[in-house]
């Protein structure tokens, strides 16, 4: 990345002066947004997760890079003695600020994630992936701020065969880049030891999703959203030891079938703390979500590293097979593996229907919504398209929508 | 455990190379003397086959069918450079060489060619995976060279498909010479000419040093045997640069390989696909040591064994969804593919 700050005009620094300068304080509603969550839960084991989400504050001693996609490989960040950390951000307050710099028609994450650096979490470095064309944009744009930005190339094609030489290579090179930062020679054994970090907390991800799909009501998607937000925030082996607990308590709790009425899957864009609008909407009207394929959730923890050869380009090598070949991210091509685990789920767990969220002026988002529609059509499993954006203003329409869809069903 | 399936794998080959290599120390069951009924009519070299060819006694010619010490322990002669062969002859590529030569009668060679063909319909290639001896020892160098650190190298399809094509000219070119020489006016070659692939075959060089013998390294004697000699050596260098640094690479060469493989498809061991549990991260196709990619590609339910496929089943283990591949036996399921 550019580091010379060579093309700031007056606009720029007003912003860099404002993002840098002026603090609002936003944990105050934070705070009071999970206050509201934790009441309706009433799980014990989610305080901490519920705590690490409104203070959105993290403690280490080591080095943090930042990132915002999905596809870039927190196990590279451990073993470079690193604190990975995931700065997507769907607050409506951080969207706001961040549309001083931003023009109106962009994704409202890209905003958000721009006025998101008003707060505390300050990361050492910025990685960015060339997933969609906000976030590449963004890289620039906060070039000149962040002096340490580190661009992952990915081509658009999530095909194994064709681009898995390229998906290597540019992995490889942000593990030799983390190295020169660092001043840190990590061997093989540091990387496995990441990657059983890691594969400890997908493992316990799955048990937690298989049962929520199947014990109807065992956690809330308050809570279930939550748990994967404040994944973002956390050290993979803090989540795995506080989920650890969560899990025994959950698998102590009885159903609640009567509170709900159907059984839905949701897809689509990622839905992250304190955006759980659609949740509400989503609980009042009796639908439980009981499967995902989100990439804030699913996304995020449900594949696992599997090391083939343990040797250092080998195991880089099967971090792509994590991260960019299973992505159901509509960046890239390949909507055939969002279809299969949309009808794996459904077929799986007996679910009812699937709604499919868009965040509005996300437009690939969009454009996965005709396909979707005729292949579930076929299949006569029910489906339902929502569009909406951060700001409360729709919840009404939102809600008749709903509650017709969950009429339908029956 | 984390790699059941390799480790059942290995434990398989190691038991599969000392029972080949010291089978016939371990058994000593003489089928073959006075006193004991062969289970089998045992195939050697027909009456005075040894008087009207120059084979001397301990060179690598030497036909050990025709020596009894050497034939009578079962279970096999996994190579004809076994110190202790037996009964079944387990390199079909030697086999049927041997007899080509030897022009001998169907009704001796069917109770062996039966066997073959029954244990390929049951396990299709799993020879090449599970019980080879070369297979074994390639394995291990391939261990080292994880111990040291180095990516594999993979190697794109069409040079597959190329080792696949030079695998049939190697399978022809060998018995039409062995056929050749078989023939009464070519049969003074024979002394030279005979089984022409195992004279070149690696493993000249690697299963006589399990027994402790000397390999026939050093057989320079004239232009003909020296040039098998050298080209065994070369071949050699292949091998081992072969295995160390790219897997299973060298199995799409071997002949003996390509006979198994017509066996693949419609044997009784099936891998399946249920491709809606399928998330396409390519973990099968890359951690597959013969760099198959058809289980990855295909989107539809199906059993999909390969030709190339050496039944290693590490598609299977590897593969993180639950119930997306599995293992069958005549349609009984042996394992399926899990979270580890």
């Amino acid at each position: 990345m550019r580091k010379e700050k060579t093309f700031i005009g007056e606009q720029y620094i007003n912003f860099l002066k404002y993002l840098t300068g002026k603090k609002r304080d936003i944990s105050p509603d934070y705070r009071r947004e999970a206050e509201r969550y934790r009441k309706v839960s009433g799980l014990k084991g989610m305080d901490y997760f519920y705590d690490t989400v409104a203070s959105r504050k993290i403690e280490t001693d080591r080095p943090v890079v930042g990132y915002f996609c999905n596809s870039v490989p927190e196990e590279i960040i451990i073993a470079a003695g690193a604190t990975p950390l995931r700065l997507c951000n769907q607050d409506m307050h951080c969207a706001e600020a961040g549309e001083e710099i931003i023009p109106g028609d962009i994704c409202p994450v890209i905003k958000a994630i721009c006025g998101g650096f008003q707060q505390e979490i300050k990361p050492d470095i910025l990685v960015i992936s060339a997933t969609c064309d906000g976030k590449v944009k963004l890289a620039e744009i906060l070039s000149p701020s962040f002096p340490d930005i580190y661009f992952i190339d990915i081509p658009r094609n999530s095909d194994y065969v064709k681009n898995i030489d390229v998906w290597e290579k540019s992995y490889l090179n942000f593990y030799e880049y983390l190295k020169d930062r660092f001043n840190v020679k990590p061997g093989r054994k540091d990387l496995i030891n990441a990657c059983r970090i890691t594969n400890e907390r997908t493992k316990l991800f799955r048990e937690i999703y298989h049962l929520r799909a199947e014990k109807t009501g065992v956690i809330n998607s308050f809570d279930y959203f939550t748990l994967s937000s404040a994944s973002f925030l956390l050290n993979p082996s803090d989540w795995t030891e506080h989920t650890k607990v969560l899990y025994n308590e959950l698998l102590n709790r009885g159903t609640k079938e009567k509170e709900y009425r159907k059984k839905v899957l949701l897809s689509g864009s990622p839905i992250i703390f304190p955006n759980f609008k659609l949740l509400d909407i989503m609980e009042d009207a009796g639908c439980y979500v009981a499967a995902d394929t989100m990439c804030s959730s699913y996304g995020h923890l449900f594949d696992p590293v599997e090391i083939d050869e343990e040797t250092e380009g080998g195991i880089i090598r099967t971090l792509t097979l994590k991260y960019i070949a299973p992505s159901i991210c509509p960046c890239f091509l390949g909507i055939d593996k969002l279809i299969n685990a949309i009808l794996e789920n459904v077929e799986r767990y007996g679910l009812d229907g699937v709604i499919y969220y868009n965040l509005r002026l996300c437009n690939v988002f969009e454009m996965d919504i005709p396909m979707l529609r005729s292949i579930l059509k076929d299949r006569g499993i029910p489906f339902l398209a929502l569009k909406t954006d951060f700001s409360r203003e729709d919840t009404g329409q939102l809600k008749t929508r709903i509650e017709a869809f969950m009429e339908m069903l029956g | 455990m984390k790699n059941r399936i390799t480790f059942i794998r290995r434990i398989v080959q190691i038991i599969s190379l000392v029972l080949l290599v010291y089978g016939g120390y371990i058994f000593k069951t003489r089928l073959h003397t006075e006193t004991g009924k062969p289970l089998f009519p045992a195939l050697k070299a027909p009456e005075g086959y040894m008087s009207t060819t120059k084979f001397k006694q301990g060179s690598i010619l030497w036909p050990s069918g025709d020596n009894p010490v050497l034939e009578n322990y079962p279970p096999s002669l996994v190579c004809r450079f076994n110190p202790k062969g037996g009964l079944f002859k387990a390199c079909i590529f030697h086999f049927i060489s041997e007899n080509l030569t030897w022009q001998t009668h169907i009704k001796y060679l069917l109770p062996h060619l039966t066997l073959f063909i029954l244990l390929c319909f049951l396990f299709g290639r799993m020879w090449c995976g599970w019980v080879c001896p070369i297979g074994t020892v390639g394995d291990f160098i391939t261990a080292i060279r994880k111990k040291m650190n180095i990516p594999a190298r993979r190697f794109p399809d069409g040079f597959k498909a190329g080792l696949r094509f030079s695998s049939y000219g190697i399978m022809g070119v060998g018995f039409f010479i062995s056929g050749l020489i078989g023939i009464p006016n070519f049969a003074r070659f024979q002394c030279y000419w005979f089984l022409p692939y195992c004279q070149i075959c690696p493993a000249r060089l690697i299963c006589p040093l399990f027994g402790f013998i000397k390999p026939g390294w050093e057989d320079f004697e004239t232009a003909i045997t020296s040039m098998f000699t050298i080209l065994a050596w070369f071949i050699m260098g292949i091998f081992l640069a072969a295995f160390y640094f790219g897997r299973r690479i060298w199995c799409h060469l071997c002949p003996v390989g390509l006979i198994n493989s017509f066996f693949n498809k419609g044997a009784g061991i099936e891998l399946k696909k249920k491709a809606v549990r399928c998330n396409k991260c390519g973990l099968c196709a890359d951690a597959c040591p013969m760099g198959l990619k058809e289980m990855y590609e295909r989107n539809s339910d199906g059993v999909y064994n390969q030709n190339n496929c050496i039944m290693c089943m590490r598609c299977v283990e590897i593969c993180p969804k639950e119930g997306c591949l599995s293992a069958s036996f005549f349609g009984k399921k042996i394992t399926e593919s899990k979270l580890k």
